[in-house]
């Protein structure tokens, strides 16, 4: 599969504020950034600065939960661009403290959008959110005029980040659109409680990767650099599509199995035959979830160009490296 | 009336000083319940709390919904088992002005409660309410149902679709079962809009602006005359949440999710219209109405929602009609203004009319074979 076009040549010049720089999307985002002669900010929180930065970016201090941070940013910084992934990502931190899920992501969005309202000139901005706003498929494909249905506090703060960015379009004609990934994976990841990430690891160690379910769930993937791609074609598609309060899957349209990823890390790493320790699932897991990237196609004109093999492949590479190098997994 | 759930019950009400909660705990207090408030100071001067001295019947504490060891304090100290949640910055035009402040109030607030509850162990039933404009507004001519899609298209809309979402994973066995401290609660929201009554002054809202200039001798503008809504008396609304409550009590677990509580669909009545009736029933007021329309896309226009749901599953049903709702709200701002008038306000005076209207509602409820009435 190829990337239609591509997003270079379009940001020399611009100002970008990122928020989650740090994190696994956002340190890849920005070093793709940074290849395009852009001024990347990257929201750091005051107590996380000792954590280096991405080269080329600048450190901003600030906190997605205190307003007066953000507004500080915006009256110092020309921005252009705001990509807005900060959150609490994972959905079991997210069941064991409610209260800072919605307080990070859901009262962290609706912050940046008042932040960013108030700027002398409004930038574009992009909410990252996921596909399991959408809750359990019959076995279609989620389409972004699908309702909601979270049912647990990690969905449903996204869920109402996306009810506040859509009710500042709406209401402000604020151009913000909203990215509803699958399970991103690639290089750089290092989140265990990830399928991806731990397959790997286990497969690396010679050990039997251990399953929380029977392996069934389907899902879809993306790898890291397609979801990068896709998330710098937004600022430019909202100058030929009204974006305002737009829903956008950013996926690849086929799923998986569990069983088939996992088979396919250790069919590469040359342990076809450490079949995976089956377990019980979790609770409100959804067993199918996979998106249409149908508007993505159309609006963004971008496609997934790296297969899930490949994907793999160069996942396994750079664990691999880590390794070698006597990084710590 | 409510099965008896309420006399001798701990009882929490959020938002107790604003216009609902106010009547709400007169009404509780005379159920017998023993009832907690915590809201911040009533949203306007005048205001329906303070002018009925419903301070008297509360445990009336000051404390920020957003303020959640605050709130989780209350809890603690006061043990309630039934909690309404009605706390909120309740008007679209505010929502406009302060979109970040709508949303946290209503969204932060409503999980603050639930997870205050959720960690209280007295707690048993909580009942949020949010509001018909939760809903996302189609433009249709049929009532919305409860499993109708979410999402207000504005920040106080919105910020309500929000506040459902968060009821719902509250609700959901799922998460109660698996959260860091689990425990079972009965949990529903309650869903109604364009609520009249006396003792309301918000601002920008058609019946306090007809009542402000019907004391002054002024004229009143109308911004959208033609604009139909599903009027309501606000104790029609506070029956239903109280017997969805009792019955949430009573058998936990089969009462939850969301419930409509709208007037019957001949109630509905534009704007100029019901300023019109109003005038009517205040004969000495000078006030003349003006027209003058908004620019359109501001409000929602002709959102309904379909009670079917409470009616056929609560033994509640919407009990007066347009013509005793306005009756019943005009007589009690006339009641207010005379005792303005007077210089000498009596005291008590504004109280006893607000609970007789609510002894005259439960008599007309019971006339009418309303089955929590009985």
């Amino acid at each position: 599969m190829k990337a239609h076009g591509s997003s270079a040549g379009k940001w020399a010049g611009r100002t970008v504020l990122v928020t989650g720089s740090a994190g696994f999307l956002g340190s890849q985002l920005v070093r793709a950034l940074g290849e395009h002669s852009v001024r990347v900010l990257g929201l750091t929180r005051a107590g996380a600065a000792a954590r280096v930065p991405e080269p080329g970016v600048e450190s901003v201090v600030g906190d997605v939960r205190a307003i007066d941070s953000l507004v500080q940013i915006f009256n110092h910084h020309k921005i252009d661009v705001v990509f807005h992934l900060a959150a609490l990502a994972s959905p079991n931190r997210s069941r064991e403290d409610p209260l800072l899920a919605f307080d990070v992501n859901a009262r962290g969005t609706w912050n940046l959008l008042e932040a960013a309202r108030g700027a002398a000139t409004v930038p574009r901005m992009v909410l990252a959110s996921t596909d399991s706003v959408y809750g359990e498929s019959d076995g279609a494909p989620f389409t972004e005029a699908m309702p909601v249905r979270a049912s647990y506090p990690y969905e449903a703060s996204k869920a109402c980040a996306e009810i506040a960015a859509q009710c500042f379009a709406a209401t402000f004609g604020m151009k913000v659109a909203i990215a509803r990934f699958c399970n991103i994976y690639g290089p750089g990841d290092l989140t265990g409680s990830r399928l991806v990430v731990s397959t790997v690891e286990a497969a690396l160690s010679g050990r039997r990767q251990v399953l929380n379910g029977d392996g069934r769930a389907m899902r879809n993937y993306l790898y890291v650099d397609d979801a990068v791609e896709a998330l710098m074609r937004v600022p430019d598609a909202m100058g030929r599509h009204d974006l305002a309060g737009t829903v956008v899957n950013i996926c690849e349209d086929t799923p998986y199995s569990v069983l088939d990823v996992v088979g396919r890390v250790f069919g590469q790493v040359g342990q076809p035959d450490l079949a995976p320790i089956l377990g019980a699932g979790l609770p409100g897991e959804i067993s199918i979830k996979f998106a249409s990237a149908a508007r993505a196609r159309e609006l963004l004109d971008w496609q997934p160009s790296v297969s899930l093999d490949e994907g793999l492949r160069r996942t396994i590479a750079w664990h691999r490296e880590r390794r070698a190098a006597g990084v710590p997994a | 009336m409510f099965g008896g759930t309420y006399a001798g019950r701990n009882v929490l009400v959020t938002g107790h000083t604003g216009f609902k909660g106010s009547w709400l705990v007169l009404w509780l207090r005379h159920l017998g319940a023993r009832v907690v408030g915590v809201a911040l100071d009533p949203p306007t001067t005048p205001n329906h709390f303070e002018a009925c001295g419903a301070a008297g019947d509360v445990t009336d504490l000051r404390v920020d919904v957003r303020d959640f060891p605050g709130l989780r304090g209350v809890l603690e100290a006061h043990r309630p088992e039934i909690v309404f949640h009605l706390a909120a910055q309740p008007l679209v035009g505010e929502g406009y002005a302060d979109p970040r402040g709508t949303f946290e109030v209503n969204v932060m607030g409503t999980v603050n409660v639930l997870e205050a509850a959720r960690l209280c162990p007295s707690v048993r039933t909580v009942l949020v309410v949010t509001s018909d404009k939760t809903y996302r507004n189609l433009g249709w001519e049929w009532s919305y149902r409860e499993t109708d899609a979410l999402g207000g298209h504005e920040p106080y809309g919105g910020s309500k679709a929000c506040a459902e979402l968060v009821t719902e994973v509250y609700r959901q066995r799922s998460f109660q079962d698996n959260a860091a401290a689990p425990r079972a609660l009965s949990i529903a929201s309650a869903r109604a809009g364009n609520v009249i009554g006396g003792g309301d002054w918000s601002v920008a809202r058609i019946v306090p602006d007809f009542v402000r200039a019907a004391m002054a001798g002024a004229d009143l503008t109308l911004r959208n005359p033609h604009a139909t809504r599903p009027w309501q008396h606000v104790l029609d609304c506070l029956a239903g949440y109280l017997q969805l409550a009792a019955r949430m009590d009573a058998a936990p677990g089969a009462f939850e999710g969301a419930w409509n509580f709208g007037p019957n669909e001949a109630e509905a009545m534009p704007v100029e219209a019901l300023v019109r009736a109003m005038l009517a029933l205040w004969p000495s007021a000078r006030t003349r109405v003006v027209v003058t329309p908004d620019p359109p896309g501001r409000e929602a226009h002709a959102l309904r929602v379909d009670s079917s749901r409470a009616i056929h599953r609560l033994g509640w049903r919407p009990c007066w009609a347009v013509e005793e709702t306005l009756r019943a709200t005009v007589g009690w701002y006339r009641a207010a203004a005379e005792q303005a008038a007077g210089g000498a306000v009596r005291p008590g005076a504004m109280r006893e009319a607000s609970l007789a209207q609510i002894t005259a509602y439960w008599h007309a409820a019971r006339a009418a074979g309303i089955g929590w009435a009985q």
